[in-house]
């Protein structure tokens, strides 16, 4: 450490620091602009210019290291003159007004212009016409409005080690651009938008559109851990993947949930929807990223796994799905003795009755209700609860019903109260216990969602020969995931999108078949009434046997049970507590929202449990870590056709190698976060 | 390029053509440190690089260099690489020089010195240490990046003079002088003798009026400036034809133009200053432009991190030190006193000299210019756009630049004999 004056004030800074980092660590601002704290400087701008005694003239205090005893100056009107110098320079090459740039309100040069107090009237203004690069799809360039304070260069060159930026000389000009004259791709960028983060001015910006305008910014930055309903830390657990790390990738998904397997498996993966690398070639596959960690990863995740001692408080939990037990799981380790009930004779809810086994085996799921048991959750199966008032009677200091959505909808269609119609949820159910409901040879799926789908390969399985799916939305706009419909195409099923379903036939009170029209939209009234376009003389018929609806589900309870009930048959609740207006009784999940994922069960389920935990006297603090925070390492370097990477898709689950070709597409988006944020002059408290 | 190479009378010159590295063998067998106190070498570097280009397009020192003693530059790296420790050797040239290639294994004989032989592109800035170095590193020749202690630039020259042990310095003359070339000189030679004696004195014995030293980022030397020692480099020479405002904004529209812009106080800097110049010299100063010149200049000297930057302004700052009566005739008056700032000057066609040749009348490019064989041709100054390509063609002289004070010439064509002033 040493010490020195600045202003007056004494200042300890350790040796190695300069001096203008010294000053803004002890509060007093330096107007500075081309330095940037995590970059090495260069002293381009002279904004930061000081005087210190002893010295001829003024230097700059980025490049200036701090010495014992030093006496600096940061204020005085020769400064102030020399920086509303530099600052009128960096103007008169830039556009005159700050309305209607994206930067307005963010920018450091315009905040800077404001402290300074200057304008762009006193020297020569100097044409400065770029046609803003709006080519690639991440990274948009302005340069119209570059002050050339090379921090994106040096972003890019030296901290990331990628050297796609550079300064370039043309026609007597000095620009940023990208190297060589090539595209950000074809210059190996890696799009880790750090020239973004620390570019002062709206030069370089996230290309227009690509933040989502309802999360906040740094939230917007890391889009697929911003989306995963649980916010599991995606980036993070890529990275460690990369980096030959399962166990560890593994801790950071169980931060956040308790079924990475399942999930891996399952999970709807918003996230992957809204991962920015599928701006530049196809999204990461976060999914199976998350089934290799939970695959090949050990139990070092329990190591720093919270447990609080006992409370002597004590949960129902009723229903044993994704949310349940996720709260199960979580009220556990706060402390609270756990009861789940389960109607049921198997745990797990739609992830063992309504996800069919070939997607979702049974000893993964078993494997993961093992571990929710091993913190103390007990779980009753066959054990169907009547009322609410009965749990809070049977002396349980809080409930929660997870009970979920499991009655399958019928639709009124004529012909519909003939033999051989089944309901999605029933059938799947059935099934999933080992007591199928038998099908025909030719089945019609009415429904084009994930369950449709589900319904579809679980029929075919059953011994269905020819397999329907027939669904009132355009092929485009079908609600299941792009996965699951290509599967069923290569098994043979058939899909009919646009199609409406107008009477089922049948023969002797036994389905025959199907009459359909195909249509060109659809939309429904205000009393859910579908109206069609319908498309003329399309009619046509499709031969059946069997007939499975699967147009949503809902959860099955009725008044009887105490709790009230709203649109859907869904149980009304506090949206931030959870709580119903019965007091102590919570209810997530489907239960609440209607048939969701599992990714949101479980998020709901995490919530339930953090709120059931304060309403007993808890903190509600169910965060944990457990992977070790290391620093990632910022060096990115250049990777050989970074940007075209193709998608790495195995549905065996990936070994080590593809794992890591596939972890390594990831752009790192949330490294960027882990560049200092610039303060501007009015933070400081000596200005 | 064709220049003439002028070598002192006495004592040893650089363009000794040598053979063997006889300086070499000989620091071999000095040992390091009476080899650092001979050369003044002292600091430990692993890599050095032998500039032997010139930066700037009509400079030739170097390159003559290169061309007459290749192996004087060869030999002196070694020399440098011995004195300094250095491992390896970059030359970095312009032009392909063939006796390197049997001479570098021929000195690797005698030193382990890795040489690399690099082709570059030579540019202005080029001919900056740091900027050099990142060009030879594959990217923008930029300067005030960070310098790596371990390498050095040397010049051809500081190596040529290592090798032959010549005590003497070389300029390169152009402009107005009866013979434009490379001088040599020894220490303390005036610049007033290296024009009068060594080139021969001002072309068409017209009036010196100033000496331009050291290139577009140069300063300008009066004539009372001129029995001071010359300093090594390029010298520009003007006679009284010439005007140092024109010139001055020519510097700075180069520097403008060429430096590479990393820093904002010469980037910019240079091209308000250039700005104010061409305005100086079209009539349209501010009133502030002093000041302004002033305050740039000061913030560019202090402020810019390469000495392209810290020069860049000098031109105009001596300018208007030694020639402040052709700065204010601009400014204030709105003149040129040597005609030669388009804006300020006129064109005329003397009637008692045309002889109607019609040479004028074709190589005008704006069709300013009316006439006929044997009429007296005339001007018409607003189409006129001064670009003096007549006035170069006049076989008689008859075209005449003028300022403020216009001649008395015909209207319009009238034939030639009838023109009478009165
Ligand atoms: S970049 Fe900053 S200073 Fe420039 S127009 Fe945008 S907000 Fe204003
Ligand atoms: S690698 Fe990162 S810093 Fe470099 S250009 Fe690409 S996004 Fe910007
Ligand atoms: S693009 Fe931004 S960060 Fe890069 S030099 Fe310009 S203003 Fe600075
Ligand atoms: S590229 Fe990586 S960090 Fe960025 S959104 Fe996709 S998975 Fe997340
Ligand atoms: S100066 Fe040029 S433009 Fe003017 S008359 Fe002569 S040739 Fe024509």
């Amino acid at each position: 450490m040493v010490a020195l004056s600045i202003d007056g004030q004494t200042v300890e800074a350790e040796e190695g620091k300069s001096l203008l980092q010294a000053a803004l660590d002890a509060d007093i601002y330096i107007p500075h602009i081309c330095s940037h704290e995590n970059l090495d400087p260069v002293g381009a701008c002279r904004l930061c210019v000081v005087e210190i005694e002893g010295r001829e003239g003024a230097c700059t205090s980025c490049t200036t290291p701090v010495q014992e005893g030093m006496v600096v100056t940061t204020r005085s009107e020769k400064l102030k003159q020399m920086r509303r110098l530099s600052t009128e320079l960096m103007l008169s090459g830039h556009p005159s007004d700050c309305t209607g740039c994206p930067k307005f309100g963010a920018c450091e040069l315009q905040s800077l212009i404001q402290y300074l107090e200057v304008t762009d009237q006193r020297l020569r203004k100097r044409v400065n016409i770029v046609p803003s690069d709006t080519s690639n799809p991440l990274v948009m360039h302005d340069m119209g409005r570059c002050i050339l304070c090379g921090r994106c260069v040096r972003a890019c060159g030296e901290l990331r080690g990628v050297g796609a930026l550079t300064f370039i000389k043309k026609d007597g000009r000095t620009r940023i651009g990208v190297r060589d004259g090539l595209s950000l791709a074809e210059a190996d960028c890696r799009f880790c938008g750090s020239c973004i983060e620390v570019c002062p001015t709206g030069s370089i910006r996230d290309q227009e559109g690509l933040l989502d305008p309802n999360m906040n910014r740094k939230a917007a930055i890391v889009p697929c851990r911003s989306t995963c309903p649980a916010g599991i830390d995606i980036p993070r657990y890529v990275r460690l993947v990369r980096e030959g790390k399962p166990s560890e990738a593994l801790a950071v998904i169980r931060e956040k949930v308790p079924f990475p397997a399942a999930l891996g498996r399952i999970c709807d993966h918003l996230c992957e929807s809204a991962c920015r690398r599928s701006e530049l070639s196809d999204s990461i596959s976060i999914r199976a990223l998350k089934r290799y960690a939970a695959e090949h990863g050990d139990e070092s995740w329990k190591a720093a796994s919270r447990q609080l001692p006992p409370t002597g408080k004590k949960v129902a939990v009723v229903g044993s799905g994704p949310a349940g037990l996720t709260a199960a799981y979580y009220l556990a380790k706060q402390g609270h003795a756990v009861t789940v009930l389960e109607a049921l004779p198997e745990a797990g809810g739609m992830m063992r009755v309504g996800i069919p086994g070939y997607r979702l085996p049974v000893e993964v799921l078993n494997a993961e209700i093992d571990e929710i048991r091993k913190v103390g959750v007990e779980i009753r199966t066959s054990s169907k609860v009547a009322s609410a008032d009965q749990l809070l009677a049977e002396g349980y200091d809080a409930a929660l019903v997870t009970v979920g959505a499991h009655k399958g909808i019928k639709l009124p269609t004529p012909g519909s109260d003939q033999a051989g119609i089944l309901v999605n949820a029933e059938f799947l159910r059935l099934a999933a216990l080992g007591t199928p409901q038998p099908v025909g040879e030719r089945v019609v799926v009415m429904g084009g969602g994930n369950v449709a789908f589900d319904c579809a390969g679980v029929a075919r399985r059953l011994g269905a020969k020819e397999v329907h799916v027939i669904c009132l939305e355009a092929r485009d706009r079908m609600l299941a995931s792009p996965e699951e419909i290509v599967e069923a195409l290569e098994e043979g099923t058939r899909i009919h999108p646009s199609v409406n379903i107008n009477e089922i036939l049948g023969k002797d009170g036994r389905v025959s078949g199907v009459r359909c029209v195909s249509i060109r939209s659809f939309s429904f009234d205000a009393n859910g009434q579908a109206i069609l376009d319908v498309v003329p003389d399309s009619e046509c018929v499709i031969e059946a046997d069997t007939i499975i609806m699967a147009v949503g589900q809902r959860p099955d309870l009725t008044e009887d049970f105490g709790l009230p009930l709203g649109r859907g048959n869904r149980v009304t609740v506090d949206e931030i507590t959870l709580a119903t207006p019965k007091p102590g009784i919570f209810a997530a999940g489907d239960v609440v929202t209607g048939t969701k994922s599992v990714i949101a069960a479980i998020a709901a389920g995490r919530s339930a449990a953090a709120s059931i935990d304060r309403f007993l006297g808890g903190n509600g603090q169910i965060e944990e870590v457990l992977a070790p925070l290391s620093e990632p390492n910022p060096v990115l370097g250049t990777e050989a056709s970074f940007a075209a990477a193709p998608r790495c898709d195995c549905p065996e689950g990936y070994d080590d190698e593809k794992a890591h070709q596939e972890s390594s597409r990831c752009l790192q988006c949330d490294l960027r976060l882990r560049i200092t944020e610039q303060k501007f002059w009015s933070a400081y408290s000596h200005r | 390029m064709s220049l003439e190479i002028i070598t002192p009378s006495s004592g040893s010159t650089m363009f000794t053509e040598t053979q063997g590295f006889p300086a070499l063998r000989k620091a071999l067998s000095m040992g390091r440190e009476a080899l650092q106190a001979q050369t003044g070498l002292g600091t430990d570097k692993t890599c050095l690089i032998a500039r032997a280009f010139d930066a700037e397009s009509g400079a030739a020192i170097r390159s003559t260099l290169l061309a007459k003693t290749p192996l004087g530059i060869l030999e002196g790296l070694g020399i440098a690489a011995l004195a300094l420790g250095a491992t390896k050797a970059i030359l970095a040239l312009a032009t392909p020089t063939e006796a390197l290639n049997v001479a570098i294994p021929e000195l690797q004989k005698l030193l382990p010195l890795e040489i690399e032989v690099r082709m570059i592109q030579p540019s202005f800035m080029a001919g900056e240490d740091s900027a050099l170095a990142e060009l030879l590193k594959g990217k923008p020749a930029m300067a005030g990046g960070h310098e790596d202690a371990s390498t050095l630039v040397l010049d051809a020259e500081t190596l040529v003079r290592l090798a032959t042990g010549a005590q003497t310095i070389l300029l390169q003359v152009i402009g107005a002088v009866k013979q434009e070339a490379i001088v040599e000189i020894h220490a303390g030679t005036t610049l007033r003798q290296v024009i009068f004696e060594q080139c021969g004195g001002m072309k068409g014995d017209k009036g010196f009026k100033f000496a331009l030293a050291g290139g577009p980022t140069g300063a300008f030397i009066p004539e009372a400036g001129l029995d001071a020692p010359a300093s090594p480099g390029t010298i520009v020479v003007g006679d009284e034809s010439a005007c140092t405002v024109d010139m001055a904004q020519r510097c700075l529209a180069f520097t403008a133009q060429e430096a590479c812009g990393r820093c904002l106080l010469c980037r910019e800097g240079s091209y308000q200053l250039k700005e104010i110049l061409s305005d100086m010299a079209s009539g349209k100063t501010k009133a502030e432009d002093e000041a302004q010149i002033r305050e740039l200049a000061a913030a560019m000297a202090e402020g810019s991190l390469c000495p392209v930057g810290r020069r860049a302004a000098d031109p105009l700052l001596t300018g208007l030190q030694h020639f402040p009566e052709e700065f204010e005739a601009h400014m204030k008056r709105k003149r040129c006193p040597a005609l030669v700032c388009k804006k300020y000057v006129t064109f005329h066609i003397l009637g008692e000299t045309c002889t109607g040749c019609e040479k004028c009348l074709g190589v005008c490019p704006e069709e300013a210019i009316e006439g006929e064989e044997d009429y007296i041709h005339v001007i018409d100054a607003k189409a006129c756009t001064q670009c003096g390509l007549c006035f170069e063609i006049c076989p008689e002289g008859a075209i005449v630049k003028a300022g403020p004070l216009k001649p008395k010439t015909p209207k319009e064509p009238i034939p030639v004999g009838t023109w009478k002033k009165r």
